[in-house]
Formats: C-alpha cells, sequence, structure tokens
C-alpha cells in the first residue's frame, strides 16, 4: 500500500467528517452523521495487507479520537487517544478474518462489512470509554448519559454510515490502482 | 516506511499497548494531547473552515437568532418548552371556553323550563360516578356552602329530571340517580308527545317503580291510551317543589298484562343518560327573602 496515498485519502476524509458530514445528518437534532473514515478503514482492511491494514486501522481510529474534545470540570479539555484507535484495530482485525471468505467486490459486502466494523469498533470505543469512567482522576467521555445509550445511539450511526458507504465504497474501489496494493483480490477489483 | 508498516508486528504491538495505557490515563495526564491536536488540526483548519462555508452556503444559515453568549441548545429547549407551555394552556383555555358554554346553555334551558324566580339554579360538575353500579350514584361539587341540601333535584337539558341529592358535605354531594332501586316509585302522569300542553285530568296518573337496569315500570287502565314516545312528568308530593313537572322519561314500549287483561304494562326510559353526562343543573328552592343568583 502507498502510505502517501493513504496520507491524503485519510486527510480528505477526516476533513469530510469534521466539517462536511452535517450535510447529511439525518434524525432528531441532526444526531446522526456518516462516518468517511471507517468507510476507507474498510476498504483498506479488504484490499491492504494485514500489518498495513491494522496501522492504517489504528492511525485513523487515533484520527477519531483527536476530533472529540472532553470538557473537564475546570472548563478546558482534552483529547482521549486510545478508545477509537483500539476499537478500530480491533475491528480491523476482525474484517482481516473474513476478508478471505467474502465477495470483496460487491457492493452488498461492502455496506454490510462497515455496519460491523463500526457496531464492533463502537462496541470496544465505549467499553474502553466505559472502564476508564470508573478509574479515579479520569472524566467520562459522554457525560450526561450511560454507555448503554450512547452503543444504541452508535448502533444507528453505523447503519446509517453503511448505508453512505454504498456509494463511497463504489468510489474508493475505483481509486484501487493509485494505492498499490499487493494482493490478487486487489489487483482485479471491480465493483459489481 | 512501507517495510515498517508492513513488517513491524512487535512496533505494533507495542503501539497497541502504549495506546491502551494512555487510552486510561488520568485526565490530568492527558492535556498534552491538546498540542497533538493542535499540529494537526494546523493542517486540517483551513479545509475544514472551507468545507464549512460550503456545508453552510448548501444548507443555509441556521434561522433562530440568540443573544451573544446563549448556548443554543440551551435556547432551543427554553423555546421548546415556552411552545409546549403556550399550546397547553391554548387548549385548556378552550377546554374552558367549552365548558363555560355547556353551563351556561343547560342554565339557559332549565331557567326556560322553569321561570319561577324562587328557584336558584346551581351548575354542578360530575366529579365521579359509581363504576360497578351504572345506575347508583354520582357525585358533584357543590355542597352545603352554595345552599344545596339534601333533597334537591338535579335535571338535565332544561327539565329532564336526573336524580336527588342523598348526601350533602359542605362542597359536594351525591346525588341519587332516579333510576335507581333505592329512589322508590315515582307518581307522575303521561302527557302525549305530540301535544305537551294537553289538560292533565285528561291524562292517565301512573306509579312508575324502578326497575334497577335504568328503566321503570308502570300500570295503566287499558282504557286510557298511551304510547311509545308519550312523555311521563313528575307529579309526586314525596319530591320537591322544584322537581314538580319535570319530565321523567318517555314510554317506550306498552304490552297488555297477561294476569290483568284490563291494564297494560309499560316501560319508561329517561330521555338522558345519565352517566354520560359532565354536568348537571342542581334546583334549588328558596322561599321569599332568601339571597337568589347563581354562583
Amino acid at each position: 500500500m502507498r502510505w502517501s496515498v493513504f496520507i491524503v485519502f485519510a486527510f480528505v476524509a477526516f476533513v469530510f467528517d469534521v466539517s462536511l458530514a452535517g450535510l447529511f445528518a439525518v434524525g432528531r437534532d441532526a444526531a446522526f452523521e456518516p462516518s468517511i473514515i471507517a468507510c476507507l478503514a474498510v476498504f483498506i482492511a479488504l484490499f491492504a495487507s494485514r500489518m498495513s491494514a491494522l496501522w492504517a486501522c489504528w492511525i485513523l481510529g487515533m484520527l477519531v479520537d483527536l476530533s472529540h474534545g472532553v470538557g473537564l470540570p475546570d472548563a478546558t479539555t482534552i483529547r482521549i487517544l486510545g478508545p477509537h484507535a483500539l476499537g478500530f484495530v480491533i475491528a480491523g482485525y476482525m474484517l482481516l478474518q473474513v476478508r478471505t471468505m467474502v465477495f470483496r467486490r460487491r457492493a452488498l459486502t461492502f455496506v454490510v462489512l462497515t455496519f460491523s466494523f463500526l457496531v464492533l469498533a463502537h462496541v470496544a470505543a465505549v467499553a474502553i470509554a466505559a472502564l476508564r469512567s470508573w478509574l479515579p482522576g479520569t472524566e467520562a467521555v459522554w457525560a450526561g448519559h450511560r454507555p448503554v445509550d450512547e452503543l444504541f445511539r452508535r448502533f444507528f450511526l453505523a447503519a446509517y454510515s453503511a448505508v453512505v458507504a454504498f456509494p463511497v465504497g463504489w468510489a474508493l474501489v475505483r481509486t484501487v490502482p493509485a494505492w498499490g496494493f499487493q494482493s490478487g483480490a486487489a489487483r482485479s477489483a471491480n465493483w459489481r | 516506511m512501507r517495510s515498517f508498516f508492513s513488517s513491524s508486528k512487535p512496533s505494533f504491538a507495542a503501539a497497541l499497548l502504549l495506546t491502551f495505557v494512555v487510552a486510561l490515563l488520568p485526565s490530568d495526564w492527558m492535556r498534552w494531547t491538546n498540542g497533538v491536536w493542535n499540529a494537526v488540526d494546523v493542517l486540517v483548519a483551513p479545509f475544514g473552515q472551507a468545507a464549512t462555508q460550503l456545508r453552510v452556503w448548501i444548507r443555509g444559515e441556521p434561522t433562530v437568532r440568540v443573544p451573544p453568549g446563549t448556548d443554543v441548545h440551551e435556547r432551543l429547549v427554553q423555546l421548546e418548552e415556552e411552545a409546549a407551555t403556550a399550546l397547553m394552556l391554548h387548549a385548556r383555555e378552550k377546554l374552558r371556553v367549552k365548558q363555560l358554554e355547556a353551563r351556561l346553555a343547560e342554565l339557559e334551558g332549565v331557567r326556560r323550563a322553569d321561570p319561577d324566580a324562587n328557584t336558584r339554579l346551581i351548575a354542578a360538575d360530575i366529579t365521579g360516578r359509581s363504576p360497578l353500579l351504572p345506575h347508583g350514584t354520582i357525585d358533584l361539587n357543590v355542597g352545603s356552602r352554595l345552599g344545596v341540601a339534601v333533597g334537591d333535584v338535579a335535571v338535565s337539558a332544561g327539565a329532564d329530571l336526573v336524580g336527588r341529592l342523598s348526601e350533602v358535605g359542605r362542597v359536594r354531594s351525591t346525588l341519587l340517580l332516579a333510576t335507581n332501586a333505592a329512589t322508590g316509585p315515582i307518581e307522575g302522569y303521561v302527557l302525549p308527545r305530540d301535544d305537551l300542553s294537553a289538560p292533565i285530568t285528561t291524562r292517565a296518573f301512573i306509579q312508575a317503580t324502578p326497575t334497577g337496569t335504568g328503566t321503570w315500570e308502570a300500570d295503566v287502565e287499558s282504557v286510557i291510551v298511551v304510547s311509545p314516545g308519550d312523555v311521563v312528568r313528575l307529579a309526586d308530593r314525596r319530591w320537591s317543589e322544584t322537581a314538580q313537572g319535570l319530565i321523567v322519561g318517555e314510554i317506550v314500549s306498552v304490552a297488555p298484562k297477561d294476569q290483568q287483561p284490563l291494564r297494560n304494562r309499560i316501560i319508561i326510559r329517561p330521555r338522558i343518560d345519565a352517566r354520560q353526562l359532565a354536568i348537571v343543573t342542581v334546583k334549588v328552592h328558596e322561599q321569599v327573602g332568601d339571597e337568589g343568583g347563581t354562583p
């Protein structure tokens, strides 16, 4: 995988998620926005080599962690690094296990795997955040509601992102030649 | 870089371990993460700002204007609460107006039917009824404070008898329905439905006994012509003066008695179902010199 290409795509996906995703917000109070970064992680996990895919998931998850500020009692904020980075790695590892058993070039595959990826990543992230909130001197990442409620909300977020994954996946598969993936599946990638 | 990311399993394991430790660090030890974000944001901010402007241009500016320093979410919640309160008050007032209109119509109807200046009319809300006994009692929100007393009658729709007060408290009372078996027989006379002004002397006097099922039954001489739809009016000295002449009900069936061929058995049913009422009018007879008027 060409990491320069990854940086460009990660940058675009990150900018989209932090600024443009609101255009596609749905639900009450526009609570659900699609995650293009997750679509990118799924795409890489499907076609890149194992270690490259895991590193890419870790970096993308770290970007997600960086984009969420957590307020402290003294009216300052911090960025809690780790929950999404580890969640994306766990979910990416799951994808690496199943990617040989799926038709990577199918649109439905991309949709289903994006949903599964995000559900697993969110479960892991919320679990780590909940574990963190039990420790002394730490702040709850999602103050004001329970982890179960946050999981419930993220379930719908994952579903919405999976819907958006269809056109995004189609676009990403068009760019496969630029990525320099080594696997045979990537070389013959063609969206169906 | 490719070789590092493709084959550095120990490095990746170390990165994961370090990430896990960092994720659980106390908040005060995490302030350095703001520096990392600042470094990333320097790169992202210009593009993010342009993308944000594009988003606003496409989706439009928010239409809600709030004072500077006001939290937008808090203001929206406040506006939603105000709107909900206004709608609730509006609905409540509409209901109140409807209730007042119904009460006014009820009082006007009773007054038209009984223009006696010595009769005071008190509109009473029905606050409850016996759920297990449909023809039992109903509770009213008027009591002795307003001058009602045991024995006063309650009417509806102008002149239709509902019942008689059986228990009066200071601010509430209990009304025993006229159809209740405990009320006992009611004496009255029958008027043809198409000639309510016919002389009483030409009509049949009856004694109607409550059946306990919301009707009365009575016997009349077969030579006296009565038919379904005829109206029975109260003429019973055991009831208060204000009750005399009120409509008890209408005849719903006339059938010959097998044991007494010269008599017919009639069934009388109230014209108004008291269980469906929301308000009734209590008629209070006042002696000359008492204060009059409605509360």
